[in-house]
């Protein structure tokens, strides 16, 4: 049995990866919308374990949901990225500053 | 009689209004209406001062209309029926209706010709409102009325660049003055919770004793409120120091000339203080102060009038010195002497003014007595008018002019005002001068008209111009004699003037009886100098034996009028612009709105460039932010447990 | 009393259509022109109605409508009248009849929202001035902004952008420490209604800081020196119209505040501060004076004029408080002459921007060295204006001069130096009246570049009923004293009470 600390941890690992990705990463959108998926499959993940660990099905019922909402974003996300793509010609982040003050 | 009254007074404002409506009929029109209406006024007065006279009336003051009546501002259309009121009405129609008759052919070729009889009218109706008034607040709309007709009738040639910046002055020197008599106004207002005249007259001793404090110091109310209405007759009679509005009013048509700043509109200060003579009577240092005033006004003003050269301002300063007499006679408590000037003064003056009006017509509007000459031969009417009229006004024995002045100057001296005295002998020398330099250099010497006009005197003027100046001559040259007697015994405001025992023993004592009085005259001081004037500009004007070069320095200051010319033409604009300025751009524009209201914004707005730089517009600054905000949330959660 | 709610048909019944005019832009230029002038017309004699079934011997609340509107909070709506609002709700629907008449003649692109928005501005000001209510009053008086704000904001001249920020931020500042006054006191008093503030007993530091808030917001309004310079700004760039109802009417608002909150509230604090008030007021008469006789622009002239004639509003609602131990029959006479002084001012400068609006039309320039010599082609106009410049300089017999009359007694009931201070006013008001009349309608100007010609018949009906009721004002102000007098007298002596 793998102890759940282990989880814990490699979920974390997913998260910061993710929270670098979002910030670190100055190139591309879609690799933002990567990192943000990232992110909620380590949250996902998390629910899963600690649901395992409490022996209570919500937390895993509701990855389903969480899953549902994440494909959507993701496809709006998307959507709004070839929007945004055939205005601008790029999808660089550092072009996207037009709510700069 | 009240009702023949208002008609009187109502009948000029018909006329205004009659004229205002019909503004597109013809000339003939206006010249009937407005003529009309003021010869209604004129047989009225007439009528009624025989009337007042013949049956021994007795003053009364009637209340016609009510027009606001809430505790301190009670606005009544009130009439004083008096002596006093009628004379003086008398005197203004007269005077108007000559002054119309007259400018029918005076104005015959301007456009404006209806303009001029609406102004005119609304004149009158505005100096009979201030005549017959009973109460003070009636009394202040009239003087601001007639200020406004004269305003208008100064600028009445809106084209001419000079007739506008004399009205806009002769106006706002009148409202300084307005400001002393509304202050007068609403302190009486505070003091006896009236303005009725006789309400006033009747408590006036009980209040004597009120003290108020102006400034620190203590005054009776009474002289304070005197001291207050004096400034608003100072300003429209113009005494020193409010008198440089008149001479620059004579840009104004000359009718105007005669009727408002000569005979009528002038003497109102004169005619309010004689009205409110009961009340003056008890005031205390006042009186001394308006005989200083005046006497100073007759003196130094009459000298200004020896250097003009441009004959309506000599007349015109003659005006100012000759109203100095009557103040002065007014600061002596010889209210009925005041009265009597005025009235002599009107017609004399008035005819002064309507010849000097046909010379300038006849020489195609041309003012200067330097490019003037030789008229007599040409208008003989006319020189012998103002032959008449100067006589008057210098005061040759016999004449209406010599009454009035002779006595001012006899009874200030009687009653030991030595200084006045003095100042008002000696500008009988100055009066003989100017009158006589107009007079030698307009009448003789070589003509100054082209010769085509020179020989054609059988049409000296039009008859409508030459027919008042006939009329005016009687009352100028002879009133005086008439009216001498009853007037010193106080027969004639009996019951309207203050101090009527100070005549009274004047003439009692001095004067004995008019021919007496011209007998007399001969054998004093004041003949002495007035012969001395004659003969010294009859060789100084007329042969031109001798020249006497005054030292230019005091030219200069007489010239400029003491510096009131500058004062007036300069500084007091200059100032007025350069505070205006001042507290415009320097105050509030630049301290007030952009220092402290636009700085404010843009305080503002700088911090708030500042605190935008913190909005980059890249996602994953916002993303870092977030994220460390939330790390220190956590740790400050952990912490704090 | 009338069986129907006349204050609150007053209030909806122009906003309503205003609304109907702005919504809907199929309305043409005649027929929304026609539409407004029926509703101003229709709201004119409403108001005479309200004015002949008001009772002036009583001092009482009358036409009073009081609804619960939010229970919890004692919030009502609660429209009523005494003499000041009837006087003033006169004006307001005179006025707006008058600018009706007068934009009817006038070109703008959508006109019918601009005269839309003209009626709404209309109901709210009736609604100021009858709320009394304080939140409703708040409302009234904060939404007054808005269609003055588009007004200036869409029809102004070039600057507009900056006047409008400038007249609606300033004016804002002020209302916000209003409304936190108000608030305090519903706080203290459990309720909104005006009224009840008046019982309240306060410490002398609380009087003094709601004094300063309400000083602040009612002064912008007025506006008082030194907080005057957005007016000055919003009156170039607004058009005529707007121009007009602003000084006439909006400025009002502010002298209106004062008498309703200030006096009764704030009485002990005012009477400690009375003195640095009315040298504020003298500020204003003189110092303004002094910079309106500067101006070279014809509508800043009369704006900055606007402002020294609010001078002695103010300063006779301030003398009250100076005058209240020692003078009351001359406090009364300071706020009798306050609020004349305010109705004649409503009709004396609508009449002169009018006027300047007429000649803007031929020279299109404000300034005064460009227009000159109008006389010779506008005679009747120049006559008219001439008579409201006198008006404007206090000449007896027209209203300018009952106002500044009583002010300058009751000025003297208190001391004499700000008697003369307040009458040299006369001078100074005179002098820069006169200039204006002096450099644009005198003078020889031969070739007419402008293109003067004698202004058209329905801006002759506006101005000679401006000088109808200037002179009546002027010459027997009789009425206004029957409807004003029992409402100032119950001020004053509620005010004595309250101190006793």
């Amino acid at each position: 049995m793998i102890p759940i600390s282990y989880y814990l941890i490699l979920s974390t690992i997913i998260f910061t990866l993710s929270i670098a990705g979002i910030f670190i990463n100055r190139k591309n959108i879609l690799v933002l919308l990567m990192s943000l998926e990232l992110m909620f499959l380590s949250v996902n993940f998390n629910l899963i374990t600690l649901g395992n660990y409490l022996g209570d099905l919500t937390g895993q019922v509701f990855v389903f949901f969480v899953l549902t909402v994440v494909a959507a974003e993701s496809a709006i996300g998307l959507a709004l990225l070839i929007v945004l793509f055939r205005n601008k010609k790029s999808i660089d982040v550092d072009d996207l500053s037009e709510l700069k003050g | 009689m009240t009702a023949l009254t208002i008609i009187l007074l109502i009948s000029p404002l018909i006329g205004t209004l009659l004229l205002l409506t019909c503004q597109n009929r013809s000339k003939k029109y206006s010249i009937l209406i407005s003529n009309i209406s003021i010869l209604i006024s004129f047989l009225l007065s007439l009528f009624i001062l025989y009337l007042y006279y013949s049956s021994n009336s007795v003053p009364q003051s009637i209340n016609v209309l009510t027009f606001a009546d809430i505790k301190l501002f009670s606005l009544y259309f009130g009439l004083y029926i008096d002596s006093l009121s009628l004379v003086m009405s008398s005197v203004v129609t007269s005077v108007s209706l000559l002054v119309h008759y007259y400018s029918i052919s005076y104005m015959k070729h301007d456009r404006s010709f209806n303009r001029f009889f609406i102004y005119t009218n609304f004149f009158t109706f505005s100096m009979l409102l201030i005549v017959f008034s009973n109460n003070f607040l009636q009394l202040f709309i009239g003087w601001e009325l007639v200020g406004l007709s004269s305003y208008l009738l100064i600028g009445f040639w809106i084209k001419k660049e000079s007739a506008i910046s004399a009205n806009y002055k002769a106006f706002l020197v009148n409202r300084v003055g307005d400001v002393g008599l509304l202050l007068g106004l609403c302190l009486i207002l505070l003091s006896y919770s009236t303005t009725d005249y006789n309400q006033i007259f009747e408590i006036k001793n009980s209040i004597d004793m009120d003290r108020m404090d102006i400034f620190g110091y203590s005054f009776s109310a009474l002289s304070a409120i005197c001291m207050l209405l004096f400034i608003g007759a100072m300003a429209k009679s113009a005494q020193v120091p409010l008198q440089f509005w008149l001479p620059d009013s004579m840009e104004g048509p000359t009718p105007i000339s005669a009727l408002i700043h000569a005979a009528t509109m002038v003497t109102a200060g004169i005619y309010m203080v004689a009205r409110l003579s009961p009340l003056y009577e008890l005031t205390d240092g006042v009186l001394i102060f308006i005989l200083y005033i005046g006497s100073i006004t007759a003196f130094f003003l009459g000298l200004v009038a020896l250097v003009q050269n441009d004959i309506k301002r000599i007349i015109a300063y003659s005006t100012i010195s000759q109203l100095g007499y009557m103040t002065a006679a007014l600061g002596a408590s010889l209210y009925s002497l005041a009265m009597f000037h005025l009235i002599t003064h009107a017609f004399f003056k008035a005819l002064l003014f309507l010849c000097a009006g046909s010379i300038i017509i006849k020489c195609h509007h041309e003012q200067d007595i330097r490019k003037i000459a030789g008229l007599r031969k040409v208008m003989p009417i006319t020189y012998l008018a103002f032959l008449y009229a100067s006589l008057s006004l210098i005061g040759f024995p016999l004449t209406s002019g010599f009454y009035s002045k002779e006595s001012i100057i006899d009874a200030v001296g009687y009653f030991g005002h030595t200084i006045p005295y003095l100042m008002l002998l000696l500008s009988i020398f100055t009066t003989t001068l100017y009158t006589s330099k107009i007079f030698f250099k307009v009448f003789f010497g070589k003509c100054s008209l082209p010769k085509s006009e020179e020989n054609n005197f059988k049409i000296e003027n039009d008859r409508q111009m030459l027919l008042p100046l006939f009329v005016l001559t009687a009352p100028a040259v002879f009133l005086g004699l008439f009216i001498y007697d009853p007037l010193m015994m106080g027969l004639l405001f009996q019951d309207s003037l203050a101090a009527n025992e100070l005549t009274i023993s004047f003439y009692n004592n001095y004067v004995i009886n008019s021919l007496n009085f011209f007998l007399h005259s001969f054998m004093t001081i004041n003949f002495l100098i007035l012969f001395a004037g004659l003969i010294f500009s009859y060789f100084y004007f007329y042969k031109r034996s001798f020249d006497i070069s005054i030292p230019r320095f005091i030219r200069a200051v007489i010239e400029k009028e003491y510096g009131f010319d500058s004062l007036s033409r300069y500084f007091i604009p200059r100032i007025q612009n350069n505070i205006s300025r001042f507290l415009w751009k320097d105050i509030d524009i630049s301290t007030i709105d952009n220092g402290l209201i636009n700085n404010t914004s843009n305080i503002i707005n700088s911090l708030s460039n500042k605190v935008k730089k913190l909005q980059t517009g890249y996602i994953y600054h916002y993303s870092l932010i977030i994220i460390s905000a939330l790390i220190l949330l956590l740790i400050i959660m952990r912490i704090a447990h | 009393m009338l069986d129907y709610p006349i204050l609150s048909i007053l209030v909806w019944l122009p906003i309503i259509v205003g609304l109907m005019l702005v919504v809907s832009s199929d309305f043409g230029k005649s027929s929304s022109a026609l539409i407004t002038l029926l509703t101003t017309f229709l709201v004119f004699i409403i108001s005479i109605k309200l004015f002949q079934s008001y009772d002036h011997l009583s001092g009482e609340l009358q036409f009073v409508e009081k609804l619960v509107w939010i229970s919890g909070l004692n919030i009502f709506y609660y429209l009523a009248v005494d003499g000041i609002s009837v006087s003033l709700i006169l004006l307001t629907s005179f006025i707006n009849l008058l600018i009706a008449i007068f934009a009817s003649s006038e070109n703008y692109e959508n006109k019918s929202s601009y005269l839309g928005y003209f009626l709404i501005l209309e109901g709210l000001l009736i609604g100021t001035f009858s709320a009394f209510d304080s939140i409703l009053f708040y409302i009234f008086f904060e939404s007054l902004l808005i269609p003055l704000f588009l007004i200036i904001g869409i029809w102004g001249g070039e600057n507009r952008k900056y006047a409008t920020i400038k007249f609606f931020l300033y004016t804002l500042f002020g209302s916000v420490l209003m409304l936190i006054s108000i608030l305090y006191l519903a706080n203290l008093a459990g309720s909104f209604a005006i009224r009840d503030f008046y019982s309240l007993t306060l410490s002398f530091e609380e009087e003094v800081l709601i004094l300063l808030a309400f000083l602040i917001g009612f002064g912008i309004k007025i506006p008082m020196w030194p907080v005057h310079t957005w007016l000055p700004d919003a009156h170039v760039e607004a058009p005529t119209s707007g121009s007009v109802i602003l000084a006439s009417v909006l400025l009002k608002v502010g002298g209106y505040g004062m008498i309703r909150f200030l006096l009764p509230i704030t009485t002990e604090a005012g009477i400690y501060l009375s003195e640095y008030m009315i040298f504020l007021s003298l500020v204003a008469i003189i110092y303004i004076s002094f910079v309106a006789f500067a101006q070279e622009d014809m509508k800043k002239l009369i704006a900055y004029s606007s402002v020294a004639h609010m001078g002695f509003v103010t300063m006779g609602i301030f003398l009250v408080f100076n005058l209240l131990g020692k003078n009351p029959t001359a406090a009364e006479i300071g706020l009798e002459g306050a609020m004349i002084q305010m109705i004649s001012h409503g009709l004396i400068s609508a009449a002169l921007f009018f006027c300047i609006g007429i000649m803007y039309r031929y020279s299109h320039s404000r300034l005064i060295k460009d227009n000159y010599g109008v006389a010779q082609f506008m005679p009747i106009f120049s006559f008219l204006m001439i008579f409201f410049l006198m008006a404007n300089s206090g000449l007896p017999g027209t209203s300018g001069f009952v106002g500044e009359f009583l002010v300058i007694t009751s000025a003297l009931g208190s001391s004499f130096l700000f008697g003369l201070l307040a009458a040299l006013s006369l001078i100074l008001s005179a002098s820069y009246s006169l200039k204006l009349g002096k450099n644009v309608l005198f003078g020889d100007n031969q070739k007419n570049h402008q293109g003067y010609i004698e202004c058209m018949n329905n801006e002759k009906i506006v101005l000679s009923a401006l000088v109808i009721f200037v002179l009546y004002l002027g010459i027997s102000p009789d009425f206004l004293f029957n409807l004003l007098d029992k409402s100032v007298n119950d001020i004053i002596t509620s005010i004595s009470i309250g101190r006793a």
